[in-house]
């Protein structure tokens, strides 16, 4: 081992980074150098005189009260509101989807009996099943007028079952990403 | 610098994200030295330090929720790096002297920088006046790795990925700044030794 290669690996181990194994190889080299032997003191030197030098400048009471209002000002104020309100649009879409579900089904259930028709539901559906029931569209009319919607109504459920695979996306992000047409 | 899990600086960024601002005074009390220094060293004005200082943490705080990194001091500095260099910029236009020669060493390191040179300023001042003013005196390069090393106490390692050079770079570096401090502070340790 050559001095301007000790040299190196005494800055490596004065940062930690030099492996055990080149460490003894390293003590040996400058317990008989006197010159690395040096070099390793005034390393010590230089950095603990730097560090003292720098020791007494400061950043000034003004800087750091800028930098405390800009921290006020920017994360903690706003983070919890942005958070608050996702979270209440979160819990408004899963329960808007739980009041829709209910209604479907109890619509659906309730023209199957009386129907003896499969149908699927959907927005604007259950008003014309509902009204369908209540005699007011004949049964033939209504399919009719539900057949145009039946499509996007299945696309709906189909996509939603698609994304139900996903496991990255929780159910409560997979209802919201629907209902803001996110999904489809 | 070590730290308990509740203190660390990692628990203390959860806590700023979570609108604990006491959190953030934390780190900024626990860094604001390392920083300061570094900042102080590179561009020699306390008042240019106080302005790059303060905005090094403005940037921190607006891009905290894309902090990754392992080191948060390493973070912090490395914005204070882009900063002063992105400063610099603005000041000179002529010619790179991050070009390297085929030893890897770009001719910044082979040419003083624009203070007087440590030898003219090592006169008469105390001996902590003196070693700062010999600091300011290194190459670009070579004063940011031994600022980074001594006053971050970053890794060289990190040192290297930090200026885009390899390991070896990073170290012939430091080896050239102590060479000169070495040489410009030489009668002053032999004085500190002989008094002990």
């Amino acid at each position: 081992m050559n001095c301007r290669q000790a040299e190196r690996w005494l800055l490596l181990a004065s940062s930690g980074e030099l492996p055990p194994r080149k460490l003894a190889i390293l003590k040996r080299h400058v317990g008989q150098c006197s010159s690395c032997a040096a070099f390793r003191g005034d390393l010590e030197r230089i950095a603990e005189s730097a560090s003292r030098a720098l020791a007494a400048e400061e950043p000034s009471p003004v800087a750091l009260s800028a930098i405390m209002r800009a921290a006020r000002n920017e994360a903690p104020s706003e983070r919890p509101q942005r958070r608050r309100a996702f979270a209440q649009r979160r819990h408004a879409a899963a329960g808007a989807l739980a009041l829709a579900a209910s209604l479907l089904v109890c619509v659906g259930l309730r023209h199957i009996l009386r129907e003896g028709i499969l149908c699927a539901c959907g927005s604007r559906g259950p008003a014309a099943v509902s009204a369908s029931v209540e005699g007011q569209i004949p049964a033939s009319d209504w399919l009719e007028h539900f057949a145009a919607e039946r499509w996007n109504e299945t696309a709906y459920i189909e996509r939603f079952a698609d994304l139900s695979e996903d496991l990255d996306v929780t159910l409560a992000e997979k209802e919201l990403m629907i209902l803001e047409g996110l999904a489809i | 610098m070590q730290n308990t899990d509740a203190d660390s600086d990692a628990a203390l960024l959860a806590k700023y994200r979570r609108g604990e601002l006491e959190a953030l005074e934390k780190l900024v009390e626990r860094y604001r030295r390392p920083l300061f220094h570094f900042v102080l060293g590179m561009t020699g004005s306390a008042q240019d330090a106080e302005d790059i200082f303060q905005e090094v943490w403005f940037r921190a705080i607006r891009n905290m929720g894309g902090y990754r990194h392992d080191r948060f001091l390493g973070w912090l500095l490395r914005i204070a790096r882009n900063h002063i260099i992105d400063r610099n910029r603005r000041w000179k236009r002529n010619v790179s002297l991050e070009i390297a020669n085929e030893n890897g060493v770009v001719l910044g390191d082979t040419i003083p920088g624009k203070s007087p040179s440590p030898a003219a300023l090592v006169g008469n001042a105390d001996s902590g006046r003196k070693i700062m003013e010999a600091v300011k005196a290194l190459p670009p390069e070579q004063k940011e790795v031994f600022l980074l090393r001594v006053e971050g106490e970053m890794p060289f390692k990190e040192i290297a990925r930090l200026q885009h050079v390899s390991i070896n770079t990073a170290l012939a570096r430091m080896q050239y700044a102590l060479a000169k401090l070495r040489k410009e502070l030489k009668g002053e340790y032999a004085m500190v030794e002989a008094q002990t």
